[in-house]
């Protein structure tokens, strides 16, 4: 069994139950932009759209990510390292173990027994079951985290002083920040949300299990981001035709997420009441910090398009964007989710900013910016990956690359015409998280544009959606066309690098540093401090 | 990408990346006016909603 062979099961496996779950969470978010509308009294329901809800939240950010940030993972490093997955039993167990965890929270989800809007905030409760499934959730992808770091030192110690290389580098920066991330939610579900639910614990502390939450909530957004990044460092240059602008840095704004993106998340919690008003401040200046990899990706990624286009024939300052293969997929996704991160990143920079986010915070802004960022940015370069890949994993050819363009397109459209209005109306003054609102009130008139506008998003990402897997089953049954999976190559190939930039040692004792800076007393304080009437211990 | 001799292949892989610098100029004007507005335009003269 080839390398490629060996990675394909289990890639395809994870990629497909990644698109399976999305496809129920658009069909539910389709239901959603209408209930909430209000256009149609017969669909009001706020039990059914608050189940409705949750159950689209924790399919499109725990399931629908942590199944495709596998299959990604597995199929790029055996590809780029050129060895096979060591322990396969393992990764199909932790593989399995997710399902099981999925489907476990997938029955009071459902039911409408966990509509805790796809959150671990208390005061708000679910079964245990949602609990315990998304603990399971989690702890499979340990599994996978373990395999990438795994396949890393293996190759480091078959290849002593080479440069691992850029996609792998990637992936195990992510697999060693996913571990660090969920400590914060872990021990959430473990000492706090478990026992409670189970009722074990008659009382839990609530602004520790918020600050525990918000360790991970920040984090979990770059967990989605790295494999979208890594795909625009390494695969989109040499699809169209082009070389990566700089290895170098890209490993930095891999070593810079890492570092930066676990302990900002008090921005989360500018509104709570729970911690002092220096200790948010400074997860400000944290959370600003972490644009920096971003801004370096941008610049990189679109440096590399811009040598790709002047390859191509490009003059002038912008001629080489129109040279650019605007008819390949990989190129499509990657432009559309460039412009999409522009305006998500600019709705960031408000919601980091601590008094401006007084504006904006728990409306229907904070929504829409997710949304860009999430499923503008990230899952189109999640369909990008998939058309790449599949026909490279199957030997087949895609079934239709003009199909897939058009498709990419209206998914860029859809989010667009979804989440502006969002923005508009956070504005304006409406709250998230409401099932209706009394529509007669003039305030909520103003609305009404914005919420027409939101269904007809909503559909066009259905049909986007229904596009993308029609095209992707198709090409299991398409004609044979064997497919190398390459890489970029950087202008100045870099076979050996700075350890720095090599292994992630150093960088965790970092993380492990800045995280006891920023976490260690707001965390402590609720052990530390009494609080009248409080069970001691805080827990 | 054929057409281009090894010599124009290899200026323009040397060569800065002028577009980009200047796309990243203008996001980054563009952030900033952005900004202010939401700070003083919106935010200073917002009150509540009601």
């Amino acid at each position: 069994m080839s390398n490629k062979e060996n990675s394909v099961g289990i890639g395809l496996a994870n990629f497909w139950v990644a698109l399976g779950f999305m496809t129920v969470a658009v069909l539910l978010g389709v239901y959603q932009v209408a209930e909430r509308s209000g256009f149609f009294p017969s669909l009001e329901s706020p039990t059914l759209y608050f189940a409705s809800v949750s159950t689209h939240g924790v399919l499109m950010g725990f399931v629908l990510t942590t199944f495709f940030i596998m299959g990604f993972g597995y199929y790029t490093a055996t590809t780029s390292l050129k060895m096979p997955i060591p322990g396969k039993g393992f990764a199909w167990f932790g593989f399995w173990l997710a399902i099981a965890g999925t489907l476990t929270a997938a029955v009071p989800l459902l039911t409408g027994n966990a509509s805790v809007l796809y959150t671990m905030y208390p005061p708000l409760a679910a079964h245990p079951a949602f609990y315990i499934g998304a603990t399971m959730l989690v702890v499979g992808s340990w599994f996978w985290c373990i395999e990438m770091i795994w396949m890393m030192l293996r190759w480091k110690k078959a290849h002593p002083g080479e440069a691992v290389p850029l996609v792998h580098f990637g992936n195990t920066a992510n697999a060693i920040m996913w571990l660090w991330t969920t400590i914060g939610v872990g021990s959430e579900a473990l000492f706090q949300l478990i026992p409670w639910s189970l009722g074990l614990l008659e009382t839990i502390d609530v602004g520790l299990a918020r600050t525990l939450f918000s360790w991970t909530l920040h984090a979990i957004v770059y967990f989605w981001l790295f494999p979208a990044y890594i795909l625009l460092y390494t695969i989109m240059p040499k699809v169209i035709g082009g070389k990566l602008f700089s290895d170098e840095m890209g490993r930095i704004a891999f070593v810079m997420l890492l570092v930066f993106s676990v302990p900002i998340g008090f921005h989360h919690l500018y509104m709570d009441p729970f911690q002092e008003a220096g200790w948010k401040f400074l997860h400000m200046f944290g959370t600003f910090m972490v644009a920096l990899p971003t801004l370096f990706t941008g610049f990189t990624v679109i440096a590399s398009m811009e040598i790709a286009g002047r390859l191509r024939g490009g003059k002038g300052l912008f001629g080489w964007i129109s040279a650019l293969p605007w008819k390949e997929p990989v190129m499509v996704a990657s432009g559309a989710a460039m412009l999409l991160l522009t305006f998500g990143g600019f709705g960031g920079i408000i919601n980091a900013s601590y008094s401006l986010n007084v504006m904006v915070h728990n409306t229907q802004w904070v929504t829409g910016h997710f949304h860009l960022i999430f499923g503008g940015t990230t899952v189109i370069l999640y369909f990008a990956a998939a058309y790449h890949m599949f026909p490279r994993m199957l030997g087949r050819k895609l079934h239709s690359r003009s199909m897939a363009v058009v498709q990419l397109w209206l998914w860029f459209i859809g989010m667009l015409v979804l989440t502006l209005p969002w923005h508009v109306m956070g504005l304006l003054g409406q709250p998230r998280r409401i099932s209706s609102a009394p529509y007669d009130d003039p305030l909520v008139q103003q609305w009404n544009i914005h919420e027409a506008a939101m269904i007809v998003g909503g559909v066009i990402l259905f049909i986007s959606t229904v596009m993308l897997l029609w095209n992707l089953y198709k090409t299991h049954s398409g004609p044979a066309q064997e497919l190398q999976m390459e890489y970029a190559e950087a202008i100045h190939p870099a076979p050996r690098v700075p350890q720095l930039l090599n292994g992630f040692a150093f960088w965790n004792v970092v993380i492990g540093i800045y995280l006891i800076a920023s976490y260690g007393y707001p965390i402590a304080q609720f052990f530390l401090n009494t609080t009248y009437g409080a069970t001691p211990w805080g827990v | 990408m054929g057409d281009l001799t090894p010599e124009e292949e290899k200026q323009i892989l040397e060569s800065s990346p002028k577009g980009t610098l200047t796309l990243l100029v203008i996001f980054a004007i563009a952030s900033t006016l952005g900004w202010l507005y939401m700070y003083f335009g919106m935010f200073l003269t917002h009150g509540p909603v009601n």
